[in-house]
């Protein structure tokens, strides 16, 4: 367990929560919406996260990045708009849920990566729900890294 | 699924005191307990939130390790005085509905964020929150118009998720899903028997939120949503869609 004080724990968890719904939908409008710029967007901002992987960068503007450029792909703006509205929310979720476990920052945004490439072959392959699947999946994990939060 | 892998691993205990854990929180930071006052006792709070004392005890213990709660031996929990409430949950800006492309956003957005709701509330849901979407449901326009009824039942839904981004969400777009419905019902109300489909539609999503159904709830939500739009969007009464 580790301490938080400027976080609000359980906002934490559930804009989690609240992210899995409403991205996992996001994802699925994806796949059936998406042009071929959107796909060009969407490998850029993957190609420009693995390139810091490598220098141990954490690259949290670039993961938020590709959240949006998700939201965006799906040609729906109510997606979008949830996501900018919840930036701060979002930016102090992704903070703490890397301060889990003994993994180093590398590994961290490593997984980060292999879990956007799935979200991302989902989308290039027009395939709603494994799209869904993918980035509900993806968000869990980043969920569940939070559970040591909890007041033990 | 996050959350009963989540309550698997936790415990049911667990999950459960972290369900009044929120709740009481919520009571202390919206002001509705207000600094230096005393909290219900251990006995009324457990009727109050219908769990076990160990349950309102381990949550009490969670208020105490956030600084929000101080308890005294023999005269029970008070709110920290220097608390500071706030109603500042994060709000959702949503667009304006400017064309009716906007509207079949809108409405895809309803679905994916309402259907989700449903079967976070089928999960969690507090007995007075089922408390309150059967009362909901069951007075559909008796206190106010019809359209405006039916969106307290959505927004008693999203209440029932114990999930404040979903509520927030759900009231940011309150002006939103009120134009949708305000079409529909001025159209609907004289229309077949249009009311009794709607209230049989939200019945049915109650007693899949009672059944901790998450699946059947999200089912519900969406084909409910889903015959609402076709009425809007055709003008026709549907075939019911459940």
């Amino acid at each position: 367990m580790i301490a938080i004080s400027s976080f609000d724990v359980q906002s934490g968890k559930s804009c989690f929560e609240f992210r899995m719904g409403i991205e996992g939908e996001a994802a699925a409008a994806a796949a059936r919406k998406r042009s071929t710029a959107d796909l060009i967007i969407l490998r850029d901002i993957i190609r420009q996260m693995e390139g810091l992987q490598h220098n141990g960068q954490p690259g949290l503007n670039e993961d938020f990045a590709f959240h949006l450029g998700v939201a965006r792909a799906s040609h729906n703006d109510y997606y979008v708009s949830v996501l900018q509205s919840l930036k701060a929310t979002i930016f102090e979720g992704m903070l703490y849920a890397r301060t889990t476990s003994g993994l180093k920052t590398v590994e961290k945004v490593a997984a980060i990566n292999e879990q956007h490439r799935l979200v991302l072959d989902a989308i290039v392959e027009q395939d709603a729900d494994a799209a869904r699947a993918a980035m509900r999946g993806h968000l869990l994990r980043c969920r569940i890294s939070t559970n040591h939060w909890h007041l033990a | 699924m996050a959350i009963q892998e989540e309550s698997r691993a936790a415990g049911r205990h667990q999950s459960l005191s972290s369900v009044v854990y929120n709740e009481m929180r919520a009571l202390i930071m919206q002001g509705k307990w207000t600094p230096s006052s005393r909290l219900p006792s251990e006995a009324e709070l457990c009727k109050q939130f219908n769990v076990s004392r160990p349950v309102v005890r381990q949550a009490l213990a969670a208020l105490r390790d956030d600084g929000l709660v101080l308890s005294r031996q023999g005269s029970g929990s008070f709110v920290q005085p220097g608390v500071v409430p706030t109603a500042s949950e994060p709000q959702v800006q949503f667009p304006p509905l400017t064309s009716v492309a906007d509207l079949e956003s809108f409405l895809n957005f309803r679905e994916g964020i309402e259907g989700e709701a449903a079967a976070i509330a089928a999960r969690r849901h507090t007995e007075p929150q089922l408390q309150t979407l059967r009362e909901v449901a069951a007075h559909l326009g008796a206190s106010s118009s019809l359209a405006e009824g039916d969106y307290e039942f959505h927004r008693a839904v999203a209440a029932a998720s114990g999930n404040p981004f979903y509520l927030n969400s759900l009231e940011s777009l309150r002006s939103h899903i009120m134009f949708g419905l305000g079409i529909t019902w001025t159209f609907g109300a004289g229309q077949g028997d249009f009311q009794q489909t709607v209230q049989t539609h939200h019945g049915a999503l109650v007693e899949a939120i009672a059944a901790r159904d998450a699946g059947a709830a999200r089912d519900a939500m969406r084909r409910h949503l889903q015959w609402e739009r076709a009425k809007l969007m055709t003008g026709q009464f549907p075939e019911d869609g459940l």
